[in-house]
């Protein structure tokens, strides 16, 4: 099968550790490019984080180059000055990558520096660390109740997206400059993520919404059915259609009092806190696709509360998810389909010892130099 | 003189409302591109709290850097309007509910045959195939089956956070990429280039690095295991939250000492990272009890000396107001004709040696009279404004 793959034939140097640069080299290389990841002889600190390791980089050539050294670095400059786009962390290899692609004869076209230094007010970045700056955390858990992270990677994970946009936008910058610097940062795109908020909280001509006042609600499982939890929501305009809904679960009562008022009994509105044990009653029977089928009928949005292994499971996974489990394998791919077909690309295997392929990376820069 | 920004010249046209399509198309904005946003009927993002002089923030925050234009799509005047736009763009983007902009005759296929060199991104939550094809879905509903609530909060099932939109944005970040790497592609072989993102694909690529372990063949991630090192977690002090998170052995040793609990080094549950994570919750416990005994303030001073990265668990209006955010270039003004400033994101990306654009937002539909002068005049007009 063929993918999609505009980036086949270009070279990517990554000089980065932890999450963001290696996540955002591995993307380009869903897009079809080849990954040299180069990694301290003591290897990347994230060897230590166990299997998403393997995840990001098993698509990778590793080479080990000690840049504490003059000539690791020099070597480091030359891989730089040879591929297509660079990745480099500004704590650790900001200075060589830079070096590297003001050489004479350079052929990068641009580089994208991970800004992992302090995030606001703190010392050092993590994605933990990223969440709990830029005010993520206090949206989960119970108000005044233990703090804590989210479980996805969302400061990172939208961190090497941006990596990858500004790849993407150097190589089309064909101006006829050198090559495209660009930065980023786990907090800049964190901040990126939460932008609807900091508008919302900056000026607002009324204290209302789920985007001011979300901050103060109890914490958010939907609504409880016997099996788990699943949504509920209506469009403003469907209000005979929530009104029927409501009969068919014996919430007439209910309905009749809300009144006018109905939509904030819903979907993330302003009410949902205190309307919740009503419709919870009324859904207390059904379990998860009972219910959803049923707010479903009545045209409402609906779906089920999923753990990993469900949505993995789930057949809408095994058209559009980005990862999925086919015939005893699991498989990687790109989010999105091009020409209807989804692009299947990467398997689950491990990845490379640290410095695996250090001769041959070599060998390849000298030929290319050579040539 | 600056050097342009790497998308001048790119042209965008915007069919999609609410978050997922106008962030990116916001996104492509930023990054140089002129884009102009065809205002549909059903913009609901125009009624979702708080208001905001006639708008809302949240329009004002999704649409920074576009153009906006209120065309009548019913309307054959109207319609050629569109279709001149179309016809010299690089890029459409819509999210209308499945096969709804083919039905209005603006379709990929319909498209492709105008503008035989367009990328044409559609977004829909779960895709045009399938049992859930065509099904609506906004953020929480992707957080709740994507399998992004289950790893949030203390108890099974997990909890949405409830700082709506993030998935919604991701996506748009995502459709952002695609759509640069549809451009690439475009280069290298003349053709459409049709691209269709879900919310589905998005989601499950954002949890790919927590879900690495069940991929891998290990056990699925729970919400008390979504951690790739340890200590890593938020930690109640004497008064205020502070975040830690430990890579190294060598870190894990400047904490003991830092906290004044040398011990927890040498202690057989700790000593290696592997073992650390596998006793996450003792380690957690151990230092829950340590730093509860000083304020933040204290630990942050106490551990910045030690090298252990930490950060206090800011609010938000402690974080927008805080210095490294300004001077980190994390925040920006977004200003919109005649109604004033906003507080907004900044663009993810600095270019060196690059202005950024300025931070503006259109009101809905305030650019259609330029329209009305010929589209070569309003592609002039719109470029001319952009630089």
């Amino acid at each position: 099968m063929s993918s999609w793959a505009p980036l086949a034939g270009m070279s990517v140097v990554e000089g980065c550790q932890r999450l963001v640069g290696p996540l955002a080299a591995w993307q380009l290389s869903l897009l079809g490019a080849e990954v040299t990841k180069v990694e301290p002889p003591a290897g990347d600190i994230a060897r230590g984080f166990g299997a998403v390791f393997d995840l990001m980089n098993a698509h990778k050539r590793c080479a080990a180059v000690d840049l504490g050294e003059p000539a690791g670095r020099a070597v480091f400059e030359r891989l730089c000055a040879a591929a297509d786009i660079v990745l480099a962390d500004a704590t650790w290899s900001e200075q060589s990558a830079i070096a590297g692609i003001g050489r004479a004869g350079a052929r990068t076209r641009v580089v994208v520096i991970i800004d992992d230094g302090a995030v606001p007010g703190g010392c050092g970045s993590s994605e933990t660390l990223a969440q709990a700056a830029l005010a993520i955390t206090p949206y989960i858990g119970e108000q005044g109740g233990p703090p804590e992270r989210l479980g996805a990677d969302v400061a990172s994970a939208s961190a090497a997206t941006t990596a990858v946009q500004a790849a993407l936008a150097g190589l089309l910058a064909d101006d006829g400059a050198p090559a495209l610097q660009a930065r980023v940062s786990i907090d800049r795109a964190a901040a990126a993520l939460k932008t609807i908020h900091w508008a919302a909280r900056s000026d607002p001509d009324r204290w209302a919404g789920y985007h001011v006042r979300a901050i103060t609600r109890a914490p958010d499982r939907g609504y409880r059915v016997s099996d788990g939890f699943v949504s509920l929501d209506f469009l403003p305009d469907q209000r005979a259609a929530w009104r029927a809904l409501c009969a068919e679960l014996g919430l007439d009562e209910f309905a009749d009092a809300v009144g006018d008022d109905w939509f904030s009994t819903i979907g993330m509105e302003d009410r949902i806190d205190w309307a919740r044990p009503h419709y919870e009653r009324a859904l207390a029977g059904f379990n998860r696709a009972e219910a959803v089928m049923l707010i479903r009928r009545h045209g409402g949005w609906s779906v089920p509360f999923q753990g990993p292994s469900e949505v993995l499971a789930h057949p809408q996974s095994q058209l559009y998810s980005s990862a999925f489990f086919a015939d005893g394998q699991t498989l990687v791919r790109l989010p999105w389909r091009i020409d209807g077909a989804p692009q299947v690309t990467h398997s689950c295997a491990m990845a490379p010892p640290v410095g695996a392929h250090t001769r041959d990376v070599l060998a390849a820069l000298a030929a290319r130099e050579e040539a | 003189m600056s050097r342009a920004l790497p998308l001048t010249g790119v042209r965008v046209i915007n069919f999609g409302i609410g978050g997922v399509a106008p962030f990116a198309a916001s996104q492509l904005a930023q990054l140089g591109a002129t884009v102009v946003k065809v205002e549909a009927p059903n913009e609901f993002i125009m009624y979702t709290l708080p208001p905001w002089r006639g708008l809302t923030t949240t329009y004002a925050a999704l649409n920074a850097n576009c153009r906006s234009v209120t065309l009548n799509l019913k309307d054959e005047a109207d319609r050629a309007h569109a279709w001149r736009l179309v016809e010299t763009a690089d890029v459409i983007l819509e999210n209308f509910r499945s096969g709804a902009i083919d039905r209005m005759g603006f379709g990929f296929a319909a498209v492709a045959v105008r503008n035989p060199r367009i990328v044409f991104c559609s977004s829909s939550g779960f895709g045009r195939e399938g049992e859930m094809a065509g099904l609506p879905c906004t953020d929480p509903h992707i957080q709740a089956f994507s399998g992004f609530a289950a790893l949030n909060g203390r108890s099974q099932g997990g909890e949405r956070v409830r700082y709506y939109g993030m998935i919604d944005l991701y996506t748009g970040q995502r459709i952002c990429e695609a759509v640069l790497a549809a451009l690439i592609a475009r280069r290298r072989r003349a053709r459409p280039q049709y691209v269709e993102m879900t919310m589905l694909g998005a989601a499950t690529a954002l949890l790919l690095t927590q879900f690495a372990g069940y991929l891998c063949g290990g056990p699925p991630p729970t919400h008390r295991t979504a951690r790739h090192t340890a200590p890593d977690g938020l930690y109640p002090t004497a008064d205020h939250p502070i975040a830690v998170t430990v890579e190294s052995n060598a870190q894990f040793g400047a904490l003991c000492q830092a906290i004044e609990h040398e011990d927890l080094r040498a202690d057989s549950r700790f000593v290696t990272a592997p073992a650390r994570l596998a006793n996450m919750a003792a380690l957690d416990e151990e230092l829950a009890r340590r730093l509860a005994t000083a304020p933040c303030d204290w630990w942050l001073v106490a551990l910045r000396r030690a090298g252990v990265p930490c950060a206090r668990a800011h609010l938000d209006h402690e974080v927008s107001a805080h210095v490294d955010m300004w001077r980190r270039g994390n925040l920006r003004d977004v200003e919109v004709t005649g109604a004033g400033t906003l507080r907004a994101a900044a663009p993810p990306w600095d270019f060196e040696g690059i202005d950024q654009v300025t931070g503006r937002a259109p009101r809905p539909g305030q650019d259609t009279d330029l329209l009305r002068d010929g589209e070569d005049a309003f592609w002039e007009a719109v470029e001319q404004k952009e630089r």
